[in-house]
């Protein structure tokens, strides 16, 4: 203590000696600081929006200096700048603030003072979906302008366990503003249970109507409408490698019959036709599930399809048992796929998709949607999209339903009412917003206004695929409620395992289908 | 008095609630009675979950206490006995997650003619065998042979993966235990005529029952709520489930809260008693 | 019933030898102790013999059998371990019957011999008790019976007193004595404390360093021993060692410590004659240096027992037995210790004199340690069997 207390003696002496000196020396007049034209633009401004003050700052001494000017709003400190002004000189500062509430505001400097209102507020939009790494960052770019624009901001949460993440925080009273929900399924479960926002309650519907096909607005609604689609896939594309296809003389099959007779001809030529892959962890099974849907749709039609999917006619229907025997036909038939069932389900659904392209070729053909170019770019950077890999429409099964083709896409559904989540969906709903994303590749717009210049060459196909398509259909398996999902999962998986008890696993379907209600 | 509050806070709230919630429907609007119950105990897929964790209690506890035992008799007579024990031990220090994601990968299949990636199909083509799925197949490896459920050989294969996990556990304590025996006793038998087998059998395992029991409590309730590497692996699917991963699944992928709480109350069931048991163990061992 | 047989046998740890060419023959029903120190290797000698560790070199013999490489349990024999090694999850009856269970003995029989044996050593009672409800006394006693009900041909004890308080140990010698005579089975007896080996042993084989010093019967070790580390062992307390040089005087051959001398008594002057000028260790018991006030019966007036000078010495410190006392005295630069008549009223700093009984010196070789006897001693030695029992010993 003594110490301290010394030193501090000691610096008061040096001050004051030091003063002393200052003051006492005559020199010329030292550098003096006025303010003048304290202007506040614009007066009144949305929240988030940039309010300017700007004032003039005069060196009335003799001297060359420099002087901290300090902006104060609502009597504290919001920022102080720093300007070197010659002598007898002026200049203009200006600061820019950005007010996130409400309310009016009063702006000091050097007590010149002025005000400025601010009206309504800004907001962050929670969003939960599971992108994370590229696809989140393309997100992102999509929602910059919207940000700027509005000065609203998005806080997102990726995770790959989204449904338990959003069960929890929903049952918690604690849900996200907007959610991306990879399939329409959780959002019927979440819109019967009252969870989910009308979006058509502040949505401009006539432009919805003229840039979504009715059949995306049916799908996206719930009564009220409750989802927007976006990011979507064609599900039927079937990969294959034209530069192998051409060598060999194979020529792509446009019917089932015709896939069926190629696929003997490559057998009875040593290579494996199909490639089948339906591991995808706690997911297993979707993969073949997609090849049900697919299947079921060219063979029975959209109409029988909503039944099914709808649960209006039982699993255990014709129908159904068909798609399912058509899929085995692919998978059980000897030969055809490589390790044939077990090999179908130990493999992983993107590891599958690399088989056409190996060298050489493990299997002539992959089944999966237009997303599987993703695997296969990053796989194999050094291929050429369209030249190495592509793909050829899912074959015709019955003619009355050529063209036919299921789909998905993730579908955006708000869980709280306010004018930053508004926005923020008017924004993605538009095509505007789209098109940006679509740019960057690996996104495709349901919206019909997004150009199709938009996309790259093998998207724009798929873009095409599902906005010309005879016959769209969502796929199956996601509109169903999760638990019956699961167990259309399982059941295909017991299938593959033992086909003999087609009949036994379609009843077991039934009856959880049946117990949803 | 903050104990007590505490306690019924963070567990006998929870526990209550969880058993008023295994009386209620789906999303807890409607009492139903037992019907969640009935569910648990008549469903074929609830069913082949309560089995498979039946097989994973048995088995998956046998082999890790026999081999654990097995090997702390065993590094006992061995020359780098730290060593050895060190590697037997060493996947306890993996979390489970990943060592279920090495074993994925040491179980990995690629179809006869593929290059195998998994160590195990990769050995047995080498040696002219045909490879198997381990985690998807349910016949008995190499053969046609299928045993009725939950004797399926992914069963099997993850049981050893739980196994190789926790026999180092098991073999830490016992070795411990073991050391604990005077060797003058060993002496002792083997002057009253006992063989290597008899001294085991007569002598070493009694003194070291026990331990033996503190192991194996700890071992039936790791089974018992056997989850992380069942779901790692083959997420329940290929009739692997076990019952907690099944409520889970319950839980968030059907959102059926009254299933998933009448299935953690089932757990809860089976697992009370052990717990009980081992308590009074240990109060008695306190005693004496 | 069987005799043992050690020839030649060494056993090594790395560069350590702890049993060097270890000869001995046990007779059948013989009660052996073999005595040492700590580290002399008679423990590991035991355990050779139970085939608890294996022999390096030589053979040995149960009966007319080899034993080299008969495991343990076909060797015929049975072991008190020092710490009992009961087994700890089993009841005293259990404990017992253990080895007969394993030899698949009929369980009548069993409950037979078990309860016989349990009659002799009192422990009836304890028969359905677990080991760690009894006393140290008891589970040394159920060791025994654990023992006792094999029938072994020969017993093997590996110190069976040590973990008992002494007023238990004394009563114990007593019982297993009686216990050798009642069983007349050969007893290979292990122990440190020379106080056991001499009350109980028919024959003693001494060992320091892992090898055999001397064996032989107890009053002989005692009379006799064969070299000074023998000396020194048996024997509480220990004998008195003294450098002395041999003179030869006007008095005759006498041995000389400096400040005193005593003369060599005629009996031993030939053995001593080719040290003369030369230096021997000279040993004497404490129990035959006397008070000279108080001398023991039979040596007042015989010359022979009186050494002609009496050696003055001073009391350092006193230690009343009761029946005797122990003196520590010192003569000159030489520290000595005597016991001597309870009458003695010597108090510490006073001076006394003694007289030491010549006739029970002991000379050795300073070099070899070895010691220095004569013909006609060795023949009295001999002779003198017969009294061992009775000899008081200390205790």
């Amino acid at each position: 203590m003594k110490t301290i207390k010394g030193k501090l003696f000691i610096g008061l002496v040096l001050i004051a000696v030091v003063g002393l000196l200052v003051t006492a020396c005559p020199t010329a007049l030292p550098a003096n600081l006025s303010v003048s034209n304290l202007s506040v633009t614009p007066v009144e401004v949305e929240a988030g929006q940039a309010v300017t003050i700007t004032v003039t700052a005069s060196n009335t001494g003799e001297e060359e200096g420099t002087f901290n000017i300090p902006l104060e709003i609502d009597g504290d400190t919001e920022e102080t700048k720093s300007v070197t002004i010659a002598a007898d000189d002026s200049t203009q500062v200006s600061f820019t603030v950005i007010r996130p509430e409400g309310g009016t505001y009063t702006v000091d400097i050097f007590n010149l003072s002025g005000s400025f209102e601010v009206t309504g507020e800004i907001g962050v939009v929670n969003v939960l979906g599971v992108w994370g790494g590229t696809e989140l960052e393309n997100f992102q770019a999509m929602i910059a302008p919207w940000e700027t624009e509005t000065g609203n901001a998005m806080g997102f949460s990726g995770t790959r366990d989204l449904i338990a993440i959003l069960t929890t925080r929903v049952a918690a009273g604690n849900p996200p503003d907007v959610a991306i929900l990879p399939n329409p399924g959780q959002m019927i479960t979440l819109a019967a249970d009252g969870e989910l926002v009308d979006l058509s309650s502040f949505l401009d519907m006539t432009a919805i109507n003229a840039q979504y096909a009715q059949g995306w607005i049916d799908l996206g609604t719930t009564n009220p409408l409750t989802g927007i689609f976006m990011k979507a896939a064609s599900k039927g594309t079937v990969w294959y490698n034209p530069k192998f296809f051409d060598a060999m003389g194979y020529v792509v099959p446009t019917t089932w019959d015709e896939m069926i007779t190629l696929s003997d001809q490559m057998v009875a030529d040593g290579v494996a036709p199909w490639s089948v892959a339906v591991e995808s962890g706690a997911a297993s099974g979707w993969p073949a599930t997609d090849w049900i849907g697919e299947i079921f749709l060219h063979e029975s039609g959209g109409d029988v399809y909503d039944q099914w999917v709808n649960h209006e006619i039982p699993w255990t229907d014709p129908a159904v048992k068909s798609a399912f025997e058509k899929f085995g036909q692919i998978v059980l038939t000897p030969g055809y796929v490589p390790g044939g069932a077990i090999g179908a389900l130990a493999t992983n659904f993107v590891n599958g998709s690399w088989l056409p392209y190996t060298d050489p070729p493990g299997a002539a053909m992959y089944y999966l949607g237009s997303f599987t170019e993703g695997f296969i770019a990053a796989q194999f950077p050094g291929l050429v999209p369209g030249e190495d890999y592509a793909f050829f429409p899912f074959p015709t099964i019955d003619p009355q339903f050529a063209g036919a083709v299921t789909g998905a896409a993730d579908v955006v559904v708000a869980f709280n009412d306010n004018p930053a989540t508004r926005s923020f969906i008017e924004y993605l709903a538009s095509a505007e917003a789209q098109q940006i994303w679509a740019e960057i590749g690996g996104f495709i717009s349901v919206n019909s206004n997004v150009s199709l210049d938009a996309y790259t060459e093998l998207a724009a196909l798929s873009a095409e695929q599902l906005t010309g398509a005879t016959i769209f259909r969502f796929d199956a398996d996601d509109q169903m409620p999760p638990a019956v999902q699961s167990a259309f999962w399982a059941g295909i998986l017991e299938y593959l395992q033992t086909p003999g008890d087609l009949d036994g696993i379609l009843a077991d379907i039934e009856a959880i289908a049946a117990a949803q209600g | 008095m903050p104990a007590f509050l505490f306690v019924t806070v963070f567990l006998i709230y929870p526990v209550i609630d969880t058993l008023r919630i295994s009386f209620f429907n789906r999303n807890s609007t409607e009492f139903i009675g037992l019907d969640n119950y009935e569910y648990v105990f008549t469903n074929s897929t609830a069913q082949s979950a309560l089995l498979n964790n039946v097989l994973w209690l048995v088995l998956f506890t046998v082999l890790a206490v026999g081999l654990g035992l097995l090997f702390a008799v065993l590094s006992g007579r061995v020359r780098y006995e730290a060593m050895a024990k060190a590697a037997v031990f060493i996947p306890m220090a993996i979390s489970f997650v990943a060592a279920a994601v090495i074993w994925r990968f040491m179980y990995a299949y690629a179809p006869e003619g593929f290059t195998q990636i998994g160590l195990i199909n990769a050995a047995g083509t080498g040696v002219g065998l045909e490879p198997i799925a381990w985690l998807v197949e349910h016949p008995l490896p190499y053969t046609d042979v299928t045993l009725p459920g939950p004797l399926h050989t992914n069963n099997f294969a993850l049981v050893a993966v739980g196994v190789w996990m926790w026999t180092g556990f098991a073999m830490v304590i016992l070795s411990a235990g073991l050391k604990g025996i005077s060797t003058d006793i060993l002496e002792a038998a083997r002057v009253d005529g006992a063989g290597e087998w008899q001294i085991f059998r007569r002598i070493i395992l009694p003194v070291l029952s026990p331990t033996i029991a503190v192991v194996a409590t700890t071992l039936v309730i790791q089974a018992l709520k056997k989850f992380d590497m069942v779901w790692v692996m083959t997420a329940g699917n290929f009739e692997t489930d076990v019952v907690a991963t099944l409520m889970f699944k319950q839980m968030f992928n059907f959102s059926d809260f009254g299933r998933a709480a009448a299935l953690a109350v089932v757990l809860l069931a089976a697992i009370l008693p052990i717990m009980l048991i081992s308590i009074r163990r240990f109060r008695a061992q306190e005693e004496t | 019933m069987a005799g043992v047989r050690f020839k030649n046998v060494t056993k090594r740890y790395g560069k350590v030898l702890a049993v060097n060419g270890f000869s001995l023959d046990i007779a059948d029903k013989e009660f052996l102790v073999l005595v040492g120190p700590s580290g002399s290797g008679k423990s590991t000698a035991l355990r050779l013999l139970a085939g608890l560790e294996e022999i390096n070199e030589g053979n040995i013999y149960i009966g007319d059998r080899l034993i080299n490489n008969v495991p343990a349990k076909d060797r015929g024999i049975a072991m008190v371990f020092q710490s009992y090694a009961l087994y700890p999850h089993m009841t005293v009856f259990q404990n017992m019957a253990f080895g007969l269970s394993l030899r698949k003995t009929p369980k009548d029989e069993i409950k037979t011999r078990v309860e016989k044996a349990a009659d002799i050593l009192d422990i009836t009672e304890l028969l359905k008790r677990k080991p760690r409800q009894l006393s140290g006394g008891q589970r040394q006693r159920v060791a025994l019976g654990r023992a006792i009900v094999r029938k072994p041909d020969v017993f093997l004890l590996d110190e069976p007193l040590s973990n008992l308080d002494a007023k238990l140990r004394v009563q114990t010698r007593a019982g297993l004595s009686k216990l050798h005579q009642r069983l007349g089975t050969t007893f290979v007896y292990v122990t440190h404390d020379q106080v056991e080996a001499m009350t109980m042993a028919t024959r003693i084989a001494v060992m320091d360093q892992g090898i055999i010093q001397q064996v032989g019967k107890p009053q002989e070790l005692y009379n006799r021993p064969d070299n000074a580390f023998v000396a020194g062992f048996i024997g509480s307390p220990a004998m008195n060692f003294f450098e002395a040089s041999v003179t030869n005087g006007p008095q005759g051959m006498k041995l000389d410590m400096d400040t005193f001398s005593v003369p060599v008594p005629k009996d031993r002057l030939s053995a001593l004659n080719p040290f003369l000028k030369k230096k021997i260790t000279f040993g004497m018991r404490p129990e035959h240096i006397h008070n000279r006030e108080f001398l023991p019966p039979g040596c007042e007036a015989d010359g022979d027992c009186i050494t002609a000078s009496p050696v003055k010495a001073k009391v350092e410190v006193t230690e009343l037995m009761g029946n005797e006392i122990f003196l520590h005295l010192v003569a000159g630069d030489k520290s000595f210790l005597a016991r001597v008549d309870p009458r003695t009223s010597a108090k510490p700093g006073q001076d006394i004199e003694v007289v030491f009984n010549m006739d029970n010196m002991h000379a050795f070789d300073p070099e070899t340690g070895q010691a220095i006897h004569t013909q006609k001693e060795k023949g009295q030695g001999e002779g003198k069997e017969k009294v061992e029992k009775s000899i008081d010993l200390p205790s």
